[in-house]
């Protein structure tokens, strides 16, 4: 215990004799940080709208006047059963005159007298991504539009296709930022605390003659990076809360998200980047 | 007879390709002391680093019976924490206080930090230095004592000790040879490399061993020969003079010659 905390106490030392090395490393971890969730949410978020997005359909089948719902779910049955098709809702007369109502907004007593049962019963179809086009002039669509009780068939465009390619190179950049980010938030620890270790060559040598250890040597730089990754971690926080006030950013950086778990995330890889850097710097200690 | 505590045998030390010793032998036993006296630059402080094991040499180095060549580095790392080390830069940390630097020592050995902190008043009140004063604000003399306190702190089997008092004057000398004497009762083994008179004298008085450094090898002072003068031949050599027929403009004077000035 009592070199545990003599190994704390040396390591806090190290930490607070160059302040503003440790300023700079503390700085360089929070940045990595916030950069690497600003990144990761944003790719979060671009996933949620373009499922979002995929999750309105691509393909509507309104059923004739006098359809039962019976029929309709027959109907989405057989059409779940195909591949190319991830989901199939059905939409009654009321859901659809409801839709309607709040689509029509303040003009919505249009709908008056209307009764809502003359509306058709529709089968929304959501088509796996980057199928629409073909489903479009698949027999499938034709074979629908020749059943009976079926009065017609849209096929809409799948909105969420030329993201495709744009959400993965969002996601590659985000882990690539994450990495460049990370390396660079570890090399500006190391970099700290080598500044620390050339100030103190001298120390290192007085601890080699009096026959000091390699641990009792390394400790206190691995311990110095500890203290500065999780203080940049603490950084990064008070950052992003910052930004979730903001108008700009507030939506991306939402408290919302922020459970104890995602907390311990943070200050984890705070004081990973940091053990890092103190590891490196420390490596080449006699 | 017990091993000796510091053991040399043929070994040497070489420095950018040029000699520092050559076929060194030594041997001091426990509870006993050396000076070794040389002129500055003629290897006693690279003799104090190769005993310490921080120079690696030729030949055998040996401590406690330990061959420092045979050693792996963390073995060599335990050993260097029974020796006590005044080494002539003194190796301070300037920063910490007199108390913060011995009571590192004390540390380095596992000591808890209550015990470090009382071991180390102890060790700074035998030398007569406040124990809160940081490094940067002592003097040479304080700070050589210091290094004093730090190298007897963990009673250390042997002592080496590099100039101890080039910064002391006769009192102050006179308690290093004190503190050393007592170490060496209670059993250590000492080297120490000085051009101090007061060291040397206390040498005499104490039957201490006195060596010195000649052409690259450690040899007793009395195994020094200088050579009698026989017949030494006369040297005729022009010495300006000032004007004055009587004087004459040649003086002749012998030329002494000994082993160590032989040409």
């Amino acid at each position: 215990m009592t070199a545990l905390w003599g190994v704390v106490r040396r390591s806090l030392a190290l930490v607070g004799k160059h302040r503003r090395a440790s300023a700079w490393a503390i700085a360089a971890i929070a940045a990595a940080l916030v950069g690497v969730a600003a990144t990761r949410l944003a790719a979060q978020d671009v996933a949620a709208w373009s499922h979002g997005a995929r999750a309105q359909a691509s393909m509507v089948v309104y059923l004739d006047e006098g359809a039962t719902l019976a029929q309709a779910d027959a109907l989405a049955q057989r059409l779940r059963a195909h591949g190319g098709v991830d989901g199939v809702a059905v939409v009654s007369s009321t859901e659809a005159s409801d839709r309607l109502r709040v689509a029509l907004g303040a003009h919505d007593q249009l709908l008056d007298g209307v009764e809502p049962t003359s509306l058709p019963i529709s089968l929304e179809i959501t088509l796996a991504a980057g199928t629409t086009d073909v489903a479009a002039a698949s027999p499938v669509v034709a074979e629908l539009r020749a059943t009976a009780g079926i009065e017609d068939v849209e096929v809409t465009r799948d909105a969420s296709a030329p993201l495709a390619d744009a959400l993965a190179r969002l996601a590659r950049l985000a882990w690539a930022l994450f990495v460049v980010v990370g390396v660079g938030g570890v090399i500006a620890v190391a970099a700290a605390i080598r500044l620390h270790l050339a100030a103190d060559r001298a120390e290192r040598a007085t601890l080699r003659l009096l026959g000091a250890g390699p641990l009792f040597t390394r400790a206190p730089t691995w311990g110095a990076g500890l203290w500065l990754g999780v203080a940049g971690a603490a950084v990064a926080l008070v950052i992003g809360r910052g930004l979730a006030a903001t108008a700009e950013l507030g939506s991306l950086f939402s408290t919302q998200a922020w459970t104890p778990a995602t907390l311990g995330i943070v200050l984890a890889l705070g004081a990973g980047i940091g053990l890092a850097g103190g590891v490196l710097a420390g490596a080449r200690d006699a | 007879m017990s091993e000796p505590l510091i053991a040399l045998g043929r070994a040497g030390l070489a420095f950018a390709g040029r000699p520092v010793f050559v076929d060194a032998e030594l041997a001091i036993a426990a509870g006993e002391v050396v000076i070794v006296g040389a002129p500055a630059g003629a290897g006693a402080s690279a003799l104090c680093a190769m005993i310490a094991g921080l120079v690696p040499a030729t030949g055998d180095v040996a401590i406690a019976g330990h061959r420092l060549r045979k050693l792996r580095a963390s073995s060599l790392t335990r050993l260097r924490r029974r020796l006590g080390v005044v080494p002539q830069d003194l190796a301070l940390l300037p920063d910490a206080t007199a108390r913060a630097n011995v009571e590192l020592a004390l540390a380095v050995a596992g000591v808890r930090a209550g015990d470090a902190r009382r071991r180390a008043d102890a060790a700074l009140a035998e030398v007569d230095v406040d124990g809160d004063l940081a490094i940067a604000g002592l003097g040479m003399a304080a700070r050589q004592r210091v290094a004093w306190a730090r190298a007897f702190v963990r009673n250390p089997d042997v002592v080496i000790a590099d100039q101890p008092t080039s910064h002391q004057d006769g009192g102050g000398a006179a308690r290093f040879v004190e503190l050393l004497a007592a170490r060496a009762a209670d059993g250590a083994a000492a080297l120490v490399a000085s051009r101090d008179a007061t060291l040397a004298e206390a040498a005499a008085r104490r039957g201490w061993r006195t060596l010195t450094i000649h052409q690259h090898r450690l040899v007793d002072v009395a195994t020094i020969v200088v050579e009698d003068i026989d017949a030494a031949p006369l040297v005729e050599a022009e010495i300006p003079r000032p004007t004055d027929d009587a004087v004459p403009n040649v003086v002749p004077f012998p030329l002494a010659r000994s082993a160590g000035n032989r040409r």
